[in-house]
């Protein structure tokens, strides 16, 4: 039987430099030891992504992969849009106007199996155990 | 045939619509993208060379001191522009008087006509045609328009104006017959102007040529430009002086790189402009933009970004020595003040 573990959206930090992109990193690592990991990251908020930024979100899409699961962008502001084309990593990742669209995405082929609002929403810095005790 | 009076700077937005043609996107602050170099030359150094090789003389270039964010892209056009023609820089404390003052000036050497123009809009015009043109309708003052309205530019009888408080108040209320300029124009009003126009030249629909050798159709080197031999540099595209492209890189569609820049490992540049003396670094792809140092201009997204990491973006080279050209001196006139800061620069 294949469980469908629910989409988690995580919000990202105004900035994401060295020092938070290895925090984020340390949040997701505990919900890409599951198997098919579904994460969607909403980068509303973020203004500032430098080249660890990047690096960081590649590297999260590639674990998420490794586990049949995906990662998935919302919510792109142009700067951090701007970045991505620039480090020719627009391509790699899906990207949404919203989180809801990113989770909703994610139900296509079964979405009577799964309600709409069954997505878990968090900031970074929430309590990640909870998240990851739900995933 | 007749004089040329050039203003370079910010003066009130009804006059000369100096104002308007200066850049308002925080990559350039209020630089005025006619002092920007394009394909090797800055607009200003080709309206001088255009202006020159029509036979118009003597020229005058009027910039006011307070506009000191202009002073490095414009010092490098000055010291561009030497030789004969009797080019002039003249440094000044109002422009409004300094422009009655040149006129006279002009009018004392004997000069019939004057053209006065902001440094703005870069405009191919046939000058005989125009002085043709104000003579036939015996008016002090024709102001020149194209499609899309006013110019800003004038020909003017010298006498008439000269020592005159205010010239261009005294043209705004003038009613007269235009000349409509039917040469290549390109206002220069948005960094997206600066795109098309270097575009245009290297597909040569302006007269305007990229400053360096043409060494296969449509793809031009300055002096001492590197391109390693993995590097593909596809036409149309402008590799400016002793700028570096190294190995894997792509240069395509319309794109110049200015003097002094380089292009890192890997890099492609398509459809956009590095400004001189930036760096671009490894593995990046860069489209329809405009890159000045470590500012990235999306025009696509109409977004500025400052990149903080100097290994993705930054200035190529320290500041301060990228001009080795002779230079004229900048001189004072009687009744004009000279910057002494940038007498002591200098």
């Amino acid at each position: 039987m294949v469980v469908r573990r629910p989409v988690v959206v995580m919000e990202l930090p105004e900035q994401i430099g060295a020092n938070e992109a290895a925090e984020i990193f340390q949040d997701v690592s505990s919900l890409l030891e599951f198997q098919r990991p579904r994460i969607v990251f909403d980068l509303s908020h973020v203004r500032s992504v430098d080249n660890d930024g990047v690096q960081m979100l590649l590297h999260c899409l590639d674990e998420a992969m490794k586990r049949d699961g995906d990662l998935k962008l919302a919510a792109i502001s142009p700067q951090s849009q701007m970045i991505l084309e620039l480090m020719r990593a627009d391509g790699i990742f899906e990207i949404f106007e919203t989180a809801g669209e990113a989770v909703r995405s994610f139900n296509v082929p079964a979405v009577a199996a799964m309600p709409e609002d069954a997505f878990l929403y968090a900031s970074h810095a929430d309590d990640f155990e909870t998240l990851r005790r739900a995933s | 045939m007749f004089g040329a009076i050039i203003v370079v700077g910010e003066r009130d937005p009804a006059d000369f619509g100096a104002v308007r043609a200066a850049s308002s996107t925080p990559m350039l602050g209020a630089v005025q993208l006619a002092c920007v170099e394009v394909l090797g030359r800055s607009i200003l150094e080709a309206m001088i060379e255009n202006l020159r090789a029509a036979g118009v003389g003597p020229i005058s270039v009027l910039r006011g001191w307070s506009t000191a964010n202009v002073d490095a892209w414009y010092r490098s056009s000055r010291t561009a522009i030497s030789g004969p023609g009797g080019v002039e820089f003249c440094c000044v404390e109002d422009l409004s008087v300094a422009v009655g003052l040149k006129l006279q000036e002009q009018k004392e050497s004997g000069t019939e006509a004057t053209l006065l123009m902001p440094l703005g809009p870069y405009v191919e015009l046939d000058a005989g045609d125009l002085f043709q043109f104000h003579r036939a309708q015996r008016q002090s003052a024709t102001p020149l328009v194209d499609a899309d309205g006013s110019l800003d530019m004038w020909l003017v009888e010298t006498a008439r104006f000269a020592s005159a408080p205010d010239v261009v108040a005294s043209l705004s209320a003038l009613q007269a017959g235009s000349y409509e300029v039917s040469g290549f124009v390109n206002r220069l009003d948005h960094p997206r102007q600066l795109r098309r126009l270097t575009a245009d030249v290297l597909t040569s629909k302006c007269g305007l040529r990229p400053l360096g050798q043409e060494v296969r159709p449509g793809v031009w080197y300055g002096d001492g430009a590197h391109i390693r031999r993995g590097a593909r540099v596809l036409a149309p595209a402008f590799i400016g002086r002793d700028s570096v492209i190294c190995d894997d890189c792509e240069i395509a569609d319309c794109s110049s790189i200015e003097r002094d820049c380089e292009v890192d490992y890997a890099s492609a540049v398509s459809d956009a402009s590095l400004l001189p003396n930036s760096y671009v670094g490894i593995g990046l792809e860069l489209r329809n933009s405009i890159v000045n140092g470590n500012s990235l201009l999306s025009l696509e997204h109409d977004v500025t970004l400052e990149i903080k990491d100097p290994f993705v973006m930054r200035q190529n080279k320290a500041l301060g020595n990228e001009v080795n050209r002779p230079s004229p001196a900048e001189i004072e006139v009687p009744g004009m003040l000279f910057n002494p800061a940038e007498e002591a620069a200098n």
